[in-house]
């Protein structure tokens, strides 16, 4: 392994992290994959990652995926580094459409999880502090909502109607409010 | 058993969930889902957008909307919790989701653009006597280089100056040609242009020269009351009632002229693609009665389209009026003209407004902030 501080920049992009999920696996990444984690970049940044990073909250199955995401959009932000100094020539931006069409078409596959586990998601991008799954998670949420009323909100993620009789009252008043 | 998690998402996650909810609609349900969902949700200032802006200055005056206030379309019940910085009660404007907000009528010394979604300020150098004040693009969603501000300044009674700002600008600049007169009734802004509207249906067409550091130049003007007169002749056979108003709008990408009639017309508004090629003579071009799913909002000075699938509570294909000119008797509030049925539905001027002097607030125009707005106890 490199040594820290040694600034030889190929050393710095070979650098790998390894990450150890709730249920005691090991993945090794580069360090550019894990530090699209704000959570592991401030980890790494105060030297304690000898040994690998654990992640109690996050299981196997999920640290997966979202190492997954972290490989694709680590590369799409190296490329983005690499395609801004040079100059914008046509068919660079060609090259940057596609790149981010590609990105996009990676993003909606990524999306195609059951309920349970975009809920996992979600708390592993909170917990991560990954700010592009985060993003792209809760607008997922927020998107399945959109035109739908509440029982096929509760219904979509199985969640039980549990309000109070004065909520309902006031809900029925905030219907009214809606229809004025 | 696997999804009932979902009704334990923390707080701050469901937060994340309702800032992206894009409809008043879609957060009123959110919060039925259960209890913890619903405090977890915050609710919006009003059920739905956009909303009327009424000012107590009457339509007929010159200046300012002055003190204003913001209602739902028919003016029964007030949006309340909208309230800008303070020290700022003065409207003159209210561009693209933002109030243009200063701290006196006459002469102020703070003029302000705030965006209540976001809290966001933008300071303008003050102008005094400013009517009105246009956005060319929304400063949020635009380059500093991509956008400019527009201010129209009372010279007399009948006659206003027109100011131009771009970002970083330590002062107005003054448009070197001025067409138009004092009561614009529309100003649409479609591909680093600008067109205007007065009471008189005086067009005059701006190259804002964006990018460029050149002024914006008066490209194009016309007198169009003639030709839209001829439409009421053509439609009315040799009867002449005259034109109420017209209107420039951008909707979906495309420029349209919206003729209003007067009462005795078969229709109250009929929607056009104008041609306005400079030096060539003004055609009104072909007719719209489908607008999509999208319909206009019509009012003093700005225009704008919105999607039905966007905003739930509006119909579609509509033309909606608030009625901001030739309203002494304060008979109507909002015309709403549905475009394919030809049917106008016409919101009364709310009583309280009529009769009681304290609540005497006139409709001027509409405001359509960009996302649901949420009470400032709820933001946090």
């Amino acid at each position: 392994m490199a040594s820290a501080g040694s600034g030889d920049e190929k050393a710095a992009a070979a650098a790998m992290i390894t990450l150890i999920s709730s249920d005691n696996e090991k993945f090794e990444v580069t360090e550019a994959t894990a530090t699209l984690s704000q959570t592991i970049r401030h980890m790494i940044e105060d030297g304690c990652t000898d040994g690998g990073v654990p992640l109690p909250n996050v299981t196997s199955k999920i640290l997966a995926r979202v190492i997954e995401y972290c490989k694709k959009h680590a590369t799409a932000a190296a490329g983005e580094e690499g395609s801004s100094s040079s100059f914008s020539d046509a068919a660079f931006l060609e090259v940057d459409r596609a790149f981010l069409e590609e990105l996009e078409e990676f993003d909606d596959a990524f999306l195609e999880v059951d309920r349970a586990t975009l809920f996992d998601l979600i708390l592993a991008a909170n917990y991560l502090d990954i700010k592009g799954l985060l993003n792209l998670t809760c607008q997922k949420v927020a998107d399945s909502v959109k035109g739908k009323t509440p029982e096929q909100i509760r219904e979509m993620y199985n969640i039980v109607n549990d309000l109070t009789p004065e909520e309902e009252a006031e809900i029925r008043r905030e219907t009214q409010w809606a229809f004025e | 058993m696997a999804g009932s998690v979902w009704s334990s998402l923390p707080t701050d996650l469901l937060h994340e969930v309702s800032g992206r909810l894009a409809s008043e609609r879609d957060l009123l349900h959110v919060r039925q889902v259960c209890s913890h969902w619903r405090s977890s949700t915050p609710l919006p200032v009003a059920p739905f957008r956009p909303w009327v802006v009424a000012t107590r200055a009457k339509p007929i005056r010159v200046g300012p909307l002055g003190e204003y206030s913001l209602w739902l379309p028919r003016g029964v019940r007030r949006v309340h919790q909208v309230a800008g910085p303070p020290g700022l009660p003065y409207c003159c404007g209210t561009p693209r989701g933002w109030l243009a907000l200063a701290d006196d009528e006459q002469s102020p010394k703070r003029l302000v653009l705030w965006e209540p979604r976001s809290g966001a300020e933008i300071p303008l150098p003050p102008l005094s006597l400013v009517i009105q004040v246009f956005l060319s693009a929304d400063p949020l969603a635009s380059p500093l280089s991509g956008w400019m501000a527009v201010a129209t300044q009372v010279r007399n009674e009948l006659y206003h100056n027109i100011f131009f700002w771009r970002p970083g600008d330590a002062a107005w600049v003054a448009a070197a040609e001025v067409y138009t007169g004092e009561r614009l009734h529309s100003v649409a802004f479609l591909g680093a242009k600008m067109y205007c509207i007065d009471y008189l249906k005086k067009f005059a067409i701006y190259d804002l020269n964006l990018g460029t550091g050149l002024p914006p130049v008066l490209l194009y003007r016309t007198y169009a009351a003639p030709l839209l007169n001829m439409l009421c002749n053509r439609r009315c056979g040799r009867k002449l009632h005259g034109t109420r108003a017209a209107h420039f709008v951008t909707c979906d990408g495309e420029l349209l002229l919206v003729v209003l009639f007067n009462r005795l017309h078969p229709s109250f508004a009929e929607v056009y693609k104008p041609d306005l090629t400079p030096g060539r003579r003004l055609e009104l071009g072909e007719r719209v009665t489908n607008l999509g799913g999208y319909s206009l909002f019509l009012g003093r000075g700005d225009a704008f389209a919105l999607s039905a699938e966007e905003f739930p509570a509006i119909r579609r294909n509509c033309v909606y009026y608030a009625v901001h000119y030739l309203n002494a008797n304060k008979k109507d509030w909002v015309f709403v003209f549905d475009l394919e049925s030809d049917v106008l539905d016409e919101f009364p001027f709310p009583p309280e407004h009529k009769e009681d002097p304290a609540n005497d607030w006139w409709p001027a125009s509409w405001f359509c902030p960009k996302r649901p707005v949420f009470s400032k106890q709820q933001q946090s």
